[in-house]
């Protein structure tokens, strides 16, 4: 066989092996059945589910979402059906998705995240946990979790001790001053993986009305608004601390087409993940798996591998 | 279904498809009748499709990632689904030649970015959509039993599409409430002639409707022709007027305000109906939970609440009428 021509894109995140660098965004995918009928999720390299926080969310009042140019808002408010029906209802669905799977998990304080992550652990067929930080610790005065680097250390020393060799990534905020000071606090507190970034926050305004237009006042901003920040912030924390440190990186934001995933992977990203492109249009995550298979044929290389991280 | 997870069904109940534009044209009060054609599968897919359920439309062109926006697609419901040309165009003398296969159409009102790029698409231009989304209308058990399909502006072409599937399953005694802003609304899909000097006498004079073999009753807010006010209020002097009537079973897609007044009008009136939505979506297939409408539960709901979400994309858009918080 050509050996340019089939490309190993297998890469790993800790110990888990992915068939290719491509997952799903928390909370933009579902738990997977709901995409199944627009592409062929056997061909994703994982994943990641919608945050899962202990008690059932109803979320937020409507409207959640909306548009803007390039991007969009949401405020859902983590709507989720809660840790025991996802465990009684969604787990076995995801059981037979041949992908590793991961489950993002929110809190509203430590002992919660603690609890869904214990609950979570060694479950089939969870390959690794995925702390959504973006979350106000209401034991803290609402001070976001994923915002201030004790807070954050204490969270992840927490669940990693309750979940001792379970693979954990860590997803940082980016509305913060400096992303690296908080990927470092992860980092030393036990976090296997960092994936960056969740959303930014902002707010439309109807001008009519002269009301917010979302329910919640503000929301997040994601989508190809937010990918050339993104980008910038997978560069910076793949410099100061993941590469020295060698702990693989998860780039997200704004990614629609194999262009933009590698870009994310030039800069340091051992994976990506889609989120607002997957609601447009699921089947951009195969387009983009391929695209970056004839990126590397193109290119001659034998492995994914070889291109992470080898910006000039 | 029991298909395992990824692989793909001999015959999947929706996907995403491409189709072109057969052809496009004007209604009237800036609303828009776009005919869509698709061949092969998709066709055999969007065939099953029932009314009620609508199609995610991307408004720009996914393949050129230059062009972000608008950047979600937009929903609209399935006006009319036929293999046959004539019967969704039946003032036009001739198929436009190179489409074969199946027709859809959808009817919209442009309204933004979204809707005026779909008004600039030309015949042979391509589409890319999903479909179908949601579930469809039931339809009653008995084909003998009363109807009364009632929308206002862009609510209505989905129950001309409701009206098409009732009378293909035999059902005769059917009877629509067209409202609108305005008479132009009305401007091509009218038989204005045809209109009874009573606003309030049924008669053939909607096409979409007349072709399903129902007649209509219109209305407009601006009072320039049918009853003179809201379709809801119609309907409730209908009503009044006709209580041979009072036992219909009632179909209604609008703006809010409007399917609110007819849910109450039918609590009055102790009628059983069902409920199209259209809230504000981003995905159309379950995966934002942008969409969400409150309905009654049995029982308070844990977080004390005394209803629950539902996604509108996927649990609905149809909804039995008494189910709805409106408020
Ligand atoms: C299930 C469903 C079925 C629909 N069927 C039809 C249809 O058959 N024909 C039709 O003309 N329209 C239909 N709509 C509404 C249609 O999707 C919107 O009009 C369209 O998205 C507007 O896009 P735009 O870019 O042109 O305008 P935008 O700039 O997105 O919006 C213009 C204006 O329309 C309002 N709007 C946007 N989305 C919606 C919505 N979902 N519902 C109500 N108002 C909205 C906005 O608030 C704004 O004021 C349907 C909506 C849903 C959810
Ligand atoms: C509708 C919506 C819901 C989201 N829900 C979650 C969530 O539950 N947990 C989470 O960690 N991130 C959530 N996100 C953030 C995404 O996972 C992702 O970080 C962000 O959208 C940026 O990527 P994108 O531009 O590819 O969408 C959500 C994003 C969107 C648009
Ligand atoms: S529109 Fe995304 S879940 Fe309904």
């Amino acid at each position: 066989m050509e050996p340019f021509n089939q490309p190993d894109l297998s890469v790993h995140l800790g110990k888990v092996q992915l068939a290719n660098p491509v997952l799903t965004a928390s909370g933009t995918c579902g738990y997977s059945m709901e995409l199944r009928d627009f592409v062929d999720l056997t061909r994703l390299g994982g994943f990641i589910t919608k945050s899962i926080t202990l008690e059932p969310r109803p979320g937020n009042p409507p409207q959640r979402t909306c548009e803007t140019h390039s991007g969009m808002l949401n405020a859902i408010g983590l709507a989720n059906v809660g840790l025991e029906l996802f465990c009684e209802e969604k787990i076995p669905l995801l059981q037979r998705l041949p992908v590793p799977v991961f489950v993002n998990v929110a809190g509203k304080t430590i002992e919660e995240y603690v609890a869904v992550a214990s609950r979570l652990y060694g479950l089939e067929p969870v390959r690794g946990l995925e702390l959504n930080v973006s979350c106000p610790n209401v034991r803290e005065g609402g001070m976001t979790f994923g915002k201030d680097p004790r807070l954050l250390a204490e969270l992840v020393r927490a669940v990693r001790k309750a979940c001792p060799d379970t693979l954990l990534i860590v997803k940082l905020t980016p509305n913060v001053t400096d992303i690296t000071l908080l990927a470092r606090a992860a980092v030393d507190a036990g976090a296997d993986v960092l994936s960056l970034v969740n959303t930014f926050t902002g707010m439309a305004i109807d001008i009519e009305t002269r009301k917010p237009v979302l329910g919640n006042r503000v929301g997040g901003l994601s989508g190809p608004a937010i990918k050339p920040i993104a980008l910038y912030l997978v560069h910076q924390v793949y410099q100061a601390v993941a590469k020295p440190a060698g702990i693989p990186l998860i780039g997200l934001g704004g990614i629609t087409c194999s262009h933009d995933a590698l870009e994310f992977i030039l800069a340091g990203a051992t994976a990506v993940s889609v989120g607002t492109a997957v609601l447009v249009r699921p089947s951009c995550l195969v387009q983009i798996i391929d695209g970056i298979q004839t990126y590397l044929i193109r290119y001659r290389c034998k492995k994914v591998t070889e291109i992470i991280g080898s910006l000039q | 279904m029991g298909n395992s997870i990824g692989q793909t069904p001999k015959m999947p109940r929706r996907g995403e498809f491409t189709a072109r534009v057969a052809d496009q044209i004007h209604l009237g009060d800036g609303n828009n009748s776009l005919l869509l054609a698709l061949a092969g599968q998709p066709a055999d897919c969007l065939a099953q499709a029932k009314a009620g359920q609508f199609i995610q439309v991307a408004c720009r062109d996914l393949n050129d990632f230059r062009q972000t926006d608008p950047l979600l697609r937009r929903p609209f419901s399935i006006a009319g689904i036929s293999k046959n040309y004539q019967q969704l165009r039946p003032h036009s003398d001739a198929k436009p030649a190179g489409f074969e296969g199946l027709f859809l159409e959808i009817i919209y009102r442009v309204l933004g970015p979204g809707t005026a790029w779909l008004s600039r698409q030309k015949a042979g231009d391509s589409i890319n959509l999903l479909g179908p989304l949601g579930n469809g209308f039931s339809l009653p058990g008995d084909p003998n039993e009363k109807v009364i399909l009632i929308g206002g502006g862009v609510g209505l072409p989905p129950l001309y599409f409701l009206a098409d599937q009732l009378s293909q399953a035999g059902f005769t005694n059917l009877l629509g409430f067209a409202g609108a802003r305005t008479k132009s609304h009305f401007e091509t899909a009218a038989n204005l002639a045809k209109l009874p000097s009573d606003p309030l006498i049924p008669a053939a004079v909607l096409e979409p409707f007349a072709r399903s073999k129902t007649d209509a009753i219109l209305a407009t807010e601006d009072r320039s022709i049918g009853f003179p006010g809201s379709i809801v209020q119609a309907l409730e002097m209908f009503l009044q007027k006709r209580s041979d009537w009072n036992q219909a079973r009632i179909y209604t897609c609008g703006p809010k305000g409007m399917l609110k007044a007819v849910a109450d009008l039918a609590r009055r009136h102790n009628l059983a109906g069902q409920v199209c939505m259209e809230n504000y979506m981003s995905c159309g297939i379950g995966l934002c939970q942008s969409c969400v409408v409150a309905v009654k539960t049995a029982a308070a709901e844990p977080d004390g609440t005394a209803g629950k979400y539902k996604l509108v994309c996927s649990n609905g858009p149809v909804f039995d009428m008494e189910k709805i918080i409106w408020d």
